[in-house]
């Protein structure tokens, strides 16, 4: 066959070969190459929201029931609090959402719908890469106790816990009953280790159906079951105090003595009257305080300008 | 076309690749800050709670001091009737034996009086005695056990910090292994935070009593004194928050008997001044030399009444073992003041107070008996509870300022008993062993600025390093023209993170500030410690880069083969 023929036969071939190709590897390769982008992007958000979500407890509570007791210098309505449920819908706002949409936090951060997503997670024919929504149904969040895996370490402390609980709650009772303030120690908490779990279930890409147009059913792999899955964690609450008040209130609840101070003056005003018949004022409450406590003390060379303390020759030691 | 479709697979694998790795490495990441964050979180549990406790353990020796300045006070109280009659009797019987009929109507209401005063005295004295003697070894009990409490807790806050540890790394990645180098930084932390030879000045130290090395007595004395300005103003000085008499800060009361209340002291000046202008050198009386004479005169009889609880140590063989000791005193005082000048000179000045006591208490609480013996006082004088000017140990600020304000009663020998016997007499806790052992981080100024000289992961600091091998890390099967080479240095990915515990009392909150305003650095004696990440330093990097990552190469230089074996002893670690 000569050349020219040949050529005429042949017409066409390349542009048949390229389309072909076009639609079965180029295509499909220009498409697959972003949404390895996205499914990226995917994992990568399911670690920061897990990061997230573990480490925002480490500057709130998850409820107030955390706070240890005794802390009255900031109104309860302003305090850190940050429930699960409020933290994983204000999670979501941040990372799930349309990013011109803005950070949310606290009040603003209402649950999310299904209908809004990121623009940039969504499949070439304008499918959405997940459901915002499912994202909860399969994610956890909770407060766990201290990691010990021979249970003894935080049996211990939970023991601890309890009994310092138990007195407080009976330095408590007392105040309560004669109007005092409040004080008891339990700023133990054995609790604090915040566990957190996201995961995005991913919906299966548009892909090549049968010629029919009565079935629409993916011709490969009808699902995937894909998830992007993060974990993390972190130990939070480092039982620090709230301020002087806070701290006396901690405190007191370790000294038996501050419920004789508590006792003998109310409802009565004992000592005082005891220190009118005595003719001896200095048995007066504003002078002999049982429970007496001055968190200010401390040795002077732990403050700024520095100083030291002294003894003299009797051993009496003073700064 | 087919050059293109492989290059677009090329980069579609080098995304897959490189995702997976970013992905890994931001969850090791994660890892590592995790970990050093919780394992700081657990120190400064750790340490807030040493600071609560330690708190409550001064307030409970605030609370022994009260309970022996309350005895103290009883048998002062006791002491005033006996003294009366000591007074009072020969007078009483010598009105009495004359033939004034008119004398009973004094010496009879008198002698009920001393009487009363006496009893009732004396039944206050016993009923203190009975309540406050068992209280003292209930209360020390308390204090050693949350001195153990707090000393526990320290040791088993290691334990806790492993398991958040190896908890962290697992909960926040899979694969994830602590490096030689991670090791190191660990091990160095915790030596330096535990004190562990050779590290002779640790993060936190414990301080005993018992112990006979300087750097722990100081400790002790640090102790002893935050607990001396801890006391109430009861046993601070015996102050008076009520009466018109009250001393003020300084405490005690003093009541006028001569000029009586409410008149004033006798108070007389009398000075003549030459008039001399200052442009001459002339000035006024009492020390111008145009003051020709300046004589002043005061005088007041008085009931001077002070006293104070002192927490003191007796030297014991090597040790400073410590006992609570307090005294009480009321003397009627003759305030004399005397003061001459003449011609500007400063001729004579005479100060005198003095005068009989009227009462007089002292107690303390000191283990009594066997090698730990700490007492103060004795049966006769003690130098131990007897003023300086007598050659006693007792200065004159001690005891609420006693010693200079009541000088008589502290010299006081007879019946009633003095001061010194009253404080040898009175010891409401025998087996009172003294301040309980406590921890405390290390002394000033500042315990967490260990910016110089040090190597980055001392205490306060927390570094750790983690690596995870690239076995451990996914990427594509591609081989052949397809392959990637996607290796990582030492076959693994790497991180580095630090933290800190830190102590911040910020004083732009009212409820947060110190009284005084001073800036206040961290101790063991204020809940204030926190957990923070922190920036690594640039020879943080350096040295994770050299030893962790080998990434450092020096092949000319003889420090190349040393590095070498550096890291193969690391490979060697676990």
């Amino acid at each position: 066959m000569s050349g020219p023929i040949r050529r005429r036969q042949c017409r066409g071939q390349a542009m048949t070969e390229f389309v072909v190709s076009a639609a079965f590897v180029l295509v499909p390769l220009f498409i697959l190459v972003p949404i390895i982008g996205k499914y990226v992007d995917m994992k990568q958000t399911a670690i920061q929201t897990a990061r997230y979500e573990a480490w925002e407890y480490t500057a709130h509570y998850q409820s107030l029931g955390d706070e240890s007791s005794g802390f009255t210098a900031v109104a309860s309505s302003k305090k850190p609090v940050k429930a699960v449920g409020n933290l994983q819908d204000e999670s979501r706002r941040r990372f799930f959402v349309p990013t011109n949409d803005g950070l949310h936090t606290g009040g603003d951060s209402a649950m999310i719908g299904s209908s809004e997503v990121k623009p940039l997670w969504h499949y070439h024919s304008g499918l959405s890469m997940y459901d915002p929504a499912a994202i909860d149904t399969v994610s956890d969040l909770n407060q766990n106790l201290t990691p010990d895996p021979t249970h003894v370490l935080s049996s211990i402390l939970y023991i601890i816990q309890v009994v310092f609980s138990a007195i407080a709650d009976i330095l408590s009772a007392v105040a309560s009953a004669i109007g005092a303030t409040p004080v008891g120690f339990d700023a133990i908490n054995a609790e604090g280790y915040f566990k957190s779990t996201v995961s995005i279930p991913v919906r299966n890409p548009p892909e090549y159906t049968a010629f029919s147009l009565a079935n629409t059913a993916p011709l490969f792999i009808t699902n995937r079951n894909v998830k992007m899955t993060a974990s993390a964690g972190v130990l939070t609450q480092g039982w620090s105090t709230g301020g002087v008040a806070h701290t006396q209130s901690q405190a007191k609840g370790m000294v038996p003595t501050s419920l004789i101070g508590m006792i003998l003056n109310d409802p009565i005003p004992l000592q005082t009257v005891v220190s009118a018949v005595l003719l001896s004022p200095e048995l007066h409450p504003d002078s002999l305080d049982f429970g007496h406590m001055d968190i200010d003390a401390i040795d002077p060379s732990h403050l700024e300008g520095g100083g030291s303390h002294s003894c003299n020759d009797a051993g009496y030691c003073t700064y | 076309m087919l050059l293109s479709a492989c290059i677009i697979v090329l980069l579609g694998l080098m995304l897959f690749n490189s995702g997976i790795v970013t992905s890994e490495k931001m969850q090791l990441q994660n890892a590592a800050d995790a970990a050093v964050y919780s394992v700081s979180t657990i120190e400064a549990r750790d340490l807030n709670f040493t600071a609560y406790t330690n708190r409550a353990m001064i307030a409970n020796e605030v609370a022994i001091g009260q309970l022996v300045g309350l005895m103290s006070w009883a048998a002062h109280f006791a002491s005033v009737g006996p003294f009366m009659n000591l007074y009072f009797n020969p007078i009483l019987s010598a009105l009495e034996a004359g033939t004034l009929g008119i004398a009973s109507f004094f010496t009879v209401p008198m002698r009920v009086l001393i009487q009363v005063l006496t009893s009732v005295g004396a039944t206050i004295r016993s009923g203190v005695q009975a309540i406050t003697s068992p209280v003292v070894p209930v209360v020390a009990a308390i204090n050693k056990a949350y001195s153990i409490a707090q000393r526990s807790f320290h040791l088993v806050s290691f334990m806790f910090s492993v398991f958040a540890l190896d908890e962290m790394l697992k909960q926040n990645t899979d694969g994830a292994q602590l490096s030689g180098f991670g090791l190191v930084a660990l091990i160095g932390h915790f030596v330096t935070l535990y004190g562990i030879p050779p590290v002779d000045n640790p993060f936190v130290t414990s301080y005993s009593q018992n112990a006979v090395e300087p750097e722990q007595k100081a400790g002790m004395e640090r102790l002893a004194s935050i607990v001396n300005a801890s006391r109430d103003p009861f046993s601070m000085n015996r102050y008076d928050p009520v009466s018109p008499f009250s001393q003020g800060a300084a405490g005690g009361w003093s009541f006028p008997l001569f000029p009586p209340y409410p008149l004033p002291a006798i108070d007389f000046t009398a000075q003549i001044e030459i008039p001399v202008p200052s442009w001459l050198g002339g000035g006024s009386c009492p020390d111008a030399w145009n003051c020709l004479f300046s004589l002043s005169f005061h005088f007041q009889i008085a009931m001077d009444r002070n006293g104070g609880t002192d927490l003191r140590y007796v030297t014991n063989g090597n040790r400073q073992l410590y006992n609570w000791s307090a005294a009480d005193t009321t003397a009627m005082n003759a305030h004399i003041g005397f003061d001459l000048w003449v011609f500007g000179a400063h001729l004579l000045d005479i100060a005198f107070s003095g005068g009989p006591p009227l009462g007089i208490g002292g107690a303390q609480a000191g283990r009594a008996t066997g090698a730990q013996r700490a007492v103060v006082g004795g049966v006769g004088p003690d130098p131990s509870m007897l003023p300086d000017f007598a050659g006693g140990d007792v200065s004159s600020e001690m005891y609420g300022g006693s010693p200079g304000i009541s000088s008589l009663a502290w010299l006081w020998t007879g019946l009633p008993m003095g001061v010194s016997q009253s404080a040898y007499t009175y010891n409401i806790g025998r087996g009172y062993p003294g301040l309980p052992r406590y921890n405390d981080t290390k002394p000033g100024p500042d315990p967490i600025d260990i910016t110089t000289g040090t190597l980055g992961f001392e205490a306060p600091y927390l570094m750790i390093g983690l690596i995870k091998e690239s076995d451990n890390i996914g990427h594509s099967r591609s081989k052949g023209r397809f392959g990637l080479t996607s290796e990582h240095a030492a076959d693994q990915i790497g991180v580095i993170s630090k933290s800190e515990v830190y102590f911040s009392r910020p004083n732009d909150l009212s409820y947060f500030a110190r009284a005084d305003g001073k800036v206040e650095y961290g101790s063991g004696f204020n809940p204030y410690w926190q957990a923070r990440l922190v920036d690594t330093t640039y020879l943080d990097r350096l040295s994770a880069l050299l030893i962790q990552q080998r990434q450092l190469y020096l092949p000319s230089l003889p420090l190349g083969p040393v590095i070498d074996d550096i890291t193969n002893l690391m490979d060697l670690l676990p």
